[in-house]
């Protein structure tokens, strides 16, 4: 439940702050997933069904939250968009790197799947640093 | 323990969210932010879906707006008046230009080391010095004094500058164009300088050329006679601008001075110092021409233009329609600057094409003494005085360049900016003030022949020739600029700055310059030829071109009942007249016994050639490569162990004298005594050439051969690195020195024709698309159809109220209550 909790709200706030503060990158959503992290923290011990939860679940909702968050929006951009410039944004990377050839997977997918994982790592260290500092505060 | 676990998780999620905050090492973004689906590169993935209508309220308005987007995405914007169709405008173009409009005037004021850095091996630091030592910003404040002057470009400006900026107000940080978002930085405020420096950049590639160091050199080395041989300034057959009958009054002539022979021993270069300009013909140019009604099949005046330029994305041109009382004008503007550039309203169409007079000079300066605070000039010393510029550098280091100017203009090369030697300033009309805005500002609502000559007669530079036909059936052709009026061969060598009579003083009354209005011949044309033949009572120095204005003479002679549909056609022309003019010659002088089978076939096929540049054939493709080798052959030696860098022979010069001479010392091979004839570089040139293409295209079939596989047309992004922006190596019909002249990165950047009947009849392309987001279908979307020589029917409206398939953008004025 404390999972669907925490996977719910950083989700939510992760779009929120997304879609309306557009001033602020990222940092809103960490920050947020950070406070799920901070209030959803055990109280006590025996709160948890005789199992000891480990930081890494606040993590995983977290991570799973923003990853979902930051893969579908640019999933859905990049449809709309018939990949037009995330094909050219790949090519541009190639320039910056001075890479050629071709990639492992193709260019928009493998872009979106890298805007996912860096929204789901800044979102699974926050809620877990967050998670981490309730317990602390707590024992 | 807890608070360990909570510590080193901090401290992760701090390193992690810096390094995805903040732009780490060289790249110039933060991953974070730029990934970040909301803001980042992602929303300037525009959707493919058709756009939906918006109504924008904003207080700067006097009332109410209507854009008309029609399904190309040109806007037609109807106005209640023209402060408020000026703001529009500016908002309006800056919503799909905005990067390329900064960047161009950024580019133009020597700014780019603030966006890029200074560069591999300083190059960007460079290029950036040379537009502040040119007297770019110079050029541009002293413009700027002159708009305000005028009432109606000081309002436009103004109006413009609000709108520009009202909308980088309004933008929200996803909608910042990705060129901002890829090099990390952001917009700033539009100032009317803004405006005067893309008047600059546009004086700047189309009048910032001069062959005086190459040519002193030249002179110095070999004389005036051999000099006047290898450079003339007329060729046998030239058709110039103005018809060649045209009488011109007697003027006062200036007492020539003596050709420099021994000019300035100490000031000259060593060969490779200095970059000579380029052998190519693809120098930038233009056609416009006009037909009066008498050679047209409908009865009414037909007009032509298509500017050759660089070819970049986002497009130099936006295209719009503008209407508001007493103006409705249709065309392409630039972004940057207010009001129609080339078009036509209900009574006139206009076009222009470079005029390539000579208004750079450059002259030696004598300073007292190494302190450089003062130099000579008429036998007294005057004060320099000196401009720091400051150049900004990206990471927030400063470059300090000190520029002295003196009353001739700015010293350009010295303290080790090249050439060595003696200090040159330069002396460049763009330096002065003018206002090129006012001329266009009047040709957008000009009625007749009279409004057209008083709304150019101020146009300073660069020289352009404005083409002009009206409904009421008059047709004319002026090329206007202020030209200095000078004596013979004065500028076309280094100068003396110390020497009062070496100084402009005197320029051309604007009256006399070249012009034609409804001549006997029935057409007016130009095609960046000499304006005039030697018979004008003035100096007319210039870089022109020698193989178009010949073919539009002539295709433009032939034909009686004109149609658009011709007009696109001449536009559209690949016939190349310097091929008709030389091959003929080469393959008489080819011992045909001498030829294996695939040399044979290659002589055979070029007899038959029509001289057509079409990417279907092999033909040009061989002489292209025939004529280089044979220009090498001859030339290569000459210049190579020349001990000064020299300016190319023009192919036209090369090709009067290959016919004229059988004997011509350069024949001759520096340091070989061997007596090499005509022949022997016309055969063994033709032979090479054949094994060069076999070994590019590897293969001596001719299908492969073909010119669409050896030239390939490339339309770069404005910053040149970000080249997946690009549109690289397209096939294209055509070459330098063609009607058609699409090169390899210059080409028809316009292509408009217009019947200017009742009902104003109009066809345009340009290889680009209104959008100048990469991530829009808008971006590039007329470039197929402008390789395959399509045109556009232009949605020339009479008002906002239609039905169609448009979309509607309505800007409101927003009340103060709100």
């Amino acid at each position: 439940m404390r999972f669907v909790l925490r996977f719910i709200f950083v989700g939510l706030i992760g779009f929120l702050c997304g879609s309306y503060l557009p001033q602020f990158p990222l940092w809103p959503s960490m920050a947020g997933a950070f406070l799920v992290g901070l209030l959803l923290s055990r109280k006590k011990k025996k709160w948890v069904f005789g199992k000891k939860q480990k930081p890494t679940y606040a993590f995983l909702a977290g991570f799973l939250a923003l990853l979902i968050v930051w893969g579908l929006v640019a999933f859905t951009k990049d449809s709309a968009n018939a990949s037009l410039l995330s094909e050219k944004i790949g090519g541009v990377f190639d320039v910056f790197l001075g890479m050629e050839g071709e990639w492992l997977i193709p260019k928009p997918n493998m872009l979106v799947l890298i805007t996912a994982l860096i929204g789901g790592l800044a979102g699974g260290l926050s809620i877990m640093t967050g998670n981490l500092l309730g317990e602390a505060i707590k024992s | 323990m807890r608070w360990v676990k909570f510590f080193f998780s901090l401290l992760l999620t701090l390193l992690v969210g810096a390094v995805l905050l903040f732009p780490f090492g060289s790249t110039p973004f933060a991953f974070g932010t730029f990934f970040d689906p909301f803001v980042g590169f992602w929303s300037n993935a525009e959707s493919n879906d058709a756009k939906a209508d918006l109504t924008l309220s904003l207080a700067e308005l006097k009332g109410e707006v209507v854009v008309k987007y029609d399904k190309r995405g040109v806007p037609h914007i109807f106005a209640g008046n023209s402060e408020d169709l000026f703001f529009v405008q500016g908002y309006i173009t800056a919503k799909d230009r905005l990067w390329q409009m900064e960047f161009q005037t950024m580019a133009a004021g020597g700014r780019l080391t603030e966006i890029v850095g200074i560069g591999k091996d300083s190059v960007v630091l460079n290029l950036d010095r040379s537009a502040r030592r040119k007297g770019m910003v110079f050029g541009a404040e002293n413009s700027v004094e002159k708009m305000k002057a005028d009432d109606a470009s000081y309002k436009a400006l103004q109006a413009y500058t609000k709108g520009v900026n009202t909308y980088i107000e309004s933008l929200s940080p996803g909608d910042l164009p990705i060129e901002y978002k890829l090099l990390g930085y952001q917009p700033e405020q539009w100032t009317i300088l803004k405006s005067a420096l893309l008047q600059k950049y546009m004086a700047s590639t189309l009048s910032w050329r001069s062959n005086d160091i190459p040519y002193t050199h030249a002179v110095q080395l070999w004389g005036e006679k051999v000099f006047n041989t290898l450079y003339p300034e007329y060729h046998r057959e030239d058709e110039p601008i103005v018809p060649k009958e045209t009488r011109w009054r007697r003027r006062e002539v200036l007492p020539a001075m003596p050709i420099p022979t021994a000019y300035h021993p100490d000031s000259m270069l060593i060969a490779g110092d200095f970059a000579p300009p380029s052998r190519d013909e693809q120098i930038v140019g233009s056609n416009n021409w006009a037909v009066s009604p008498s050679k047209s099949k409908s009865g009414h005046a037909l007009l032509a233009n298509d500017p050759h330029l660089s070819l970049n994305l986002p497009s130099i041109w936006y295209e719009l329609q503008l209407q508001a009382p007493g103006i409705n004008v249709y065309g392409v503007s630039l972004p940057g600057s207010p009001a129609v550039i080339i078009g036509f309203n209900d009574s006139i169409a206009w076009g222009v094409t470079n005029g390539s007079r000579d208004v750079l000079d450059h002259y030696t300066i004598t300073y007292k003494n190494d302190k450089k605070k003062e130099y000579l000039h008429d036998g007294q010393w005057h004060l320099i005085e000196e401009r720091i510029e400051e150049h900004l550098i990206k990471g927030g280091e400063i470059y300090y360049d000190t520029v002295r100017y003196t009353h001739i203009g700015p010293v350009m090369y010295e303290d080790g900016f090249a050439p060595k030697g003696k200090p040159l300033a330069v002396r460049w009309m763009a330096h002065d003030p003018s206002n090129e805005l006012e001329t266009f500002m009047k040709l957008n609502v000009a009625n007749n022949y009279e409004e057209y000559v008083d709304a150019i007669s101020t146009f300073v530079c660069p020289a352009q020739n404005f083409v002009f036909a009206s409904v009421s059936g008059d047709i004319a052709i002026w090329q206007q600029g202020k030209i200095p009026h000078k004596w013979k061969d004065q500028g076309k060598f280094i100068l003396d700055g110390s020497r009062r009579d070496h100084i402009w003083e005197k320029f051309i009354p604007q009256k006399d310059n070249p012009h034609a209005f409804n001549p006997p011949q029935g057409f007016v044309q130009s095609a960046n030829q000499h304006p005039t033949t030697a018979r004008y009572p003035y100096e007319t120095q210039g870089r022109y071109e020698d193989f178009r204005g010949r073919r539009l003479f002539s295709l433009l002679s032939e034909k009686d009942s004109m149609t658009l549909e011709d007009m696109q056609a001449i536009q559209l022309d690949n016939y190349y007249q310097g091929a008709a003019d030389i091959l003929p010659f080469m393959l008489s002088e080819l011992d045909t016994l001498q030829l294996n089978a695939v040399q044979r076939k290659a002589y055979d096929a070029l007899k038959q050639w029509n001289y057509q540049y079409t990417t279907d054939k092999f033909e040009p493709s061989i002489y292209q490569k025939w004529w280089g080798e044979l220009y090498r052959s001859v030339w290569d030696d000459e210049y190579k162990n020349s001990p000064l860098a020299l300016a190319y022979v023009k192919n036209r010069t090369f090709m009067q004298l290959l016919q004229d001479s059988l004997d011509l010392s350069y024949y001759r091979i520096i340091g070989d005594s061997t007596d090499y004839s005509r022949a022997y570089h016309i055969n063994t040139s033709f032979k090479k050439a054949l094994s060069k293409l076999k070994e590019e295209r590897e293969s001596d079939n001719f299908e492969d051969w073909t010119w669409s596989e050896q030239k390939k047309t490339s339309i770069n992004h404005l910053s040149r690195t970000l080249t997946p922006f690009s549109r690289l190596q397209i096939p294209t019909n055509g070459n330098g020195g063609i009607l058609n002249a699409t090169g390899t990165q210059t080409g028809p950047s316009w292509r408009m024709v217009v019947e200017l009947g009742p009902e104003i009849k109009a066809y345009a392309i340009y290889p680009g698309g209104q959008s100048g987001n990469p991530g829009s279908p808008s971006y590039d979307s007329f470039i197929n159809d402008w390789v395959d020589g399509k045109y556009y029917k232009l949605d020339f409206m009479k008002g906002p109220e239609v039905d169609g398939d448009y979309h509607t953008l309505k800007i409101k004025k927003k009340n103060s209550k709100e």
